[in-house]
């Protein structure tokens, strides 16, 4: 265990960075309040514990609230670490994995609507859908660096490769269409907020994001197809 | 509504995907269409596929990280318990060996008496004889998890040994009550009030017991506990936290 007296404190007498530390030294260190800390191991696994979430549950906002709470989790009991149990990674996916079970409980043991189920260690995702883009996503994958140790195979996708190709999706895609998905998606925009911000006619925004969609379907699937036929 | 009507809604209802599980009549409907019709099934599993790589490729909103940061700065440095989880302090490797030494002294009494009574199958024997052996394994590991199993009132009614990387568990416990009417006890592990089953204890003179292989899907994480109780809705008989 660390010293009680450690300072609350983003650097260390060694002047090494806190984000080039070793995950078991920020355990340590936000163990002993540090934010800091805390904050480099957020910027450090989230993304790959959210995209486990998602994988489970196919729901964005569910995934959001399994990482959320995986990492007040992590601040409130970063105690109870033991590294000769594994890797700060692996503690962090068993707890993200039973809070995915949980909601899933919470739903009724639905199935996920796109569980990736290869990639799912939970009974209750019954892949009665046979999704394929699972298979896609390893075909394309490499290990992302940093988390080698990581107990769950989708800690391992890297996916760069799939960014690449959404942004390529959406670059396909004409302006005006593109517009629209943009600020539903990522501006998270009702469709009657759109056609307020652009001052167009609601059916003029719902024709555009229609296009929009099943340009986007197209191409996505054209990637799964090529993912496919790539193995 | 036809497929036309059915597509489109499910079109306009991508970035709103809750939409589809709403209990109100037109997501009812759409349910049901989607039940019966492959293409509709189809088309709404190839928006969800896309929603997925979108998602995925999005990874978490920043709002999140905000949040989380947010609550951590309000909330401050927590009050740490002492860890009681795979911490070889000399005060858990001292109630490791008490603990083993008390449960083959335990076990010895009960085996003469359960042997001696030829109560149950011989199978059960060998059962109480493996479940030694692995406590045995178990207890001289340092990485194994250990945790007295008590009662409401706090008193120590048993242990349990487990180990995460081999998913060994050994349970041995005294004094319960005698159930009537078939019912057995069980061991689950329970998170957030959800129990799954881990097995039967098997009974032997005065002692149950259960050890084996937990389900590789099976995680203990931190306020997760173990609990032996009659079924999984059952007050727990004795229970242990990891």
């Amino acid at each position: 265990m660390v010293s009680p007296r450690r300072r609350k404190t983003g650097t260390r007498l060694t002047g090494v960075p806190m984000s080039e530390r070793p995950d078991e030294e920020l355990v340590a260190a936000l163990v002993e309040g540090d934010e800091a800390a805390f904050g480099v191991l957020y910027d450090r696994y989230a993304e790959v514990l959210f995209r486990g979430a998602l994988i489970r549950l196919g729901d964005r906002q569910l995934a959001e609230e399994v990482l959320q709470d995986t990492y007040l989790a992590l601040w409130n009991r970063a105690e109870l670490f033991d590294r000769r149990q594994g890797s700060v990674i692996g503690w962090l996916s068993a707890i993200a994995r039973n809070r995915s079970v949980d909601r899933l409980r919470a739903l009724g043991r639905r199935p996920a609507p796109l569980a990736l189920s290869g990639l799912t260690a939970s009974a209750e995702l019954e892949d009665g859908a046979a999704d394929d883009a699972r298979e896609a996503l390893l075909a394309k994958s490499t290990p992302v660096s940093g988390v080698s140790e990581a107990v769950d195979p989708e800690h391992e996708l890297d996916m760069t490769w799939l960014r690449e190709e959404v942004d390529r999706a959406l670059a396909g895609i004409p302006e005006p269409e593109r517009e629209v998905i943009t600020l539903a998606y990522y501006g998270e925009l009702s469709q009657s907020e759109i056609a307020d911000r652009l001052a167009w006619p609601l059916g003029t925004v719902k024709t555009r994001t229609r296009r929009a969609l099943a340009r986007l379907r197209e191409s996505l699937g054209d990637l799964r197809a090529g993912a496919d036929g790539s193995r | 509504m036809d497929h036309a009507d059915i597509r489109a809604w499910l079109d306009e209802s991508f970035f709103t995907p809750a939409a589809l599980e709403a209990d109100e009549p037109t997501a009812q409907a759409i349910r049901e269409h989607l039940a019966s019709c492959p293409d509709c099934s189809a088309h709404a599993a190839a928006l969800r596929r896309t929603a997925l790589m979108l998602d995925l490729a999005r990874g978490p909103s920043p709002q999140v990280r905000d949040r989380v940061m947010a609550t951590v700065r309000r909330v401050g440095r927590p009050a740490r318990v002492e860890a009681t989880v795979g911490q070889s302090s000399p005060r858990w490797a001292g109630l490791r060996l008490a603990a083993a030494v008390l449960v083959v002294g335990i076990v010895s009494a009960s085996l003469g008496v359960f042997l001696g009574q030829a109560m149950r199958p011989a199978d059960d024997g060998q059962r109480l004889a493996s479940a030694v052996e692995m406590m045995s394994s178990l207890a001289a590991r340092p990485s194994t998890h250990e945790m007295v199993l008590r009662d409401g009132a706090g008193n120590a009614g048993g242990i349990a040994l487990m180990s995460v990387e081999s998913h060994e568990v050994a349970i041995f416990t005294s004094g319960l009550a005698a159930l009537t009417g078939g019912e057995e006890y069980h061991c689950y592990l329970e998170h957030e009030g959800e129990r799954e089953w881990i097995g039967l204890m098997r009974q032997a003179g005065g002692i149950a017991f259960w050890a084996g292989h937990m389900e590789e899907s099976m995680t203990a994480a931190p306020d997760d506990q173990l609990v032996i109780a009659a079924d999984d809705d059952a007050p727990a008989m004795l229970s242990g936290r990891f």
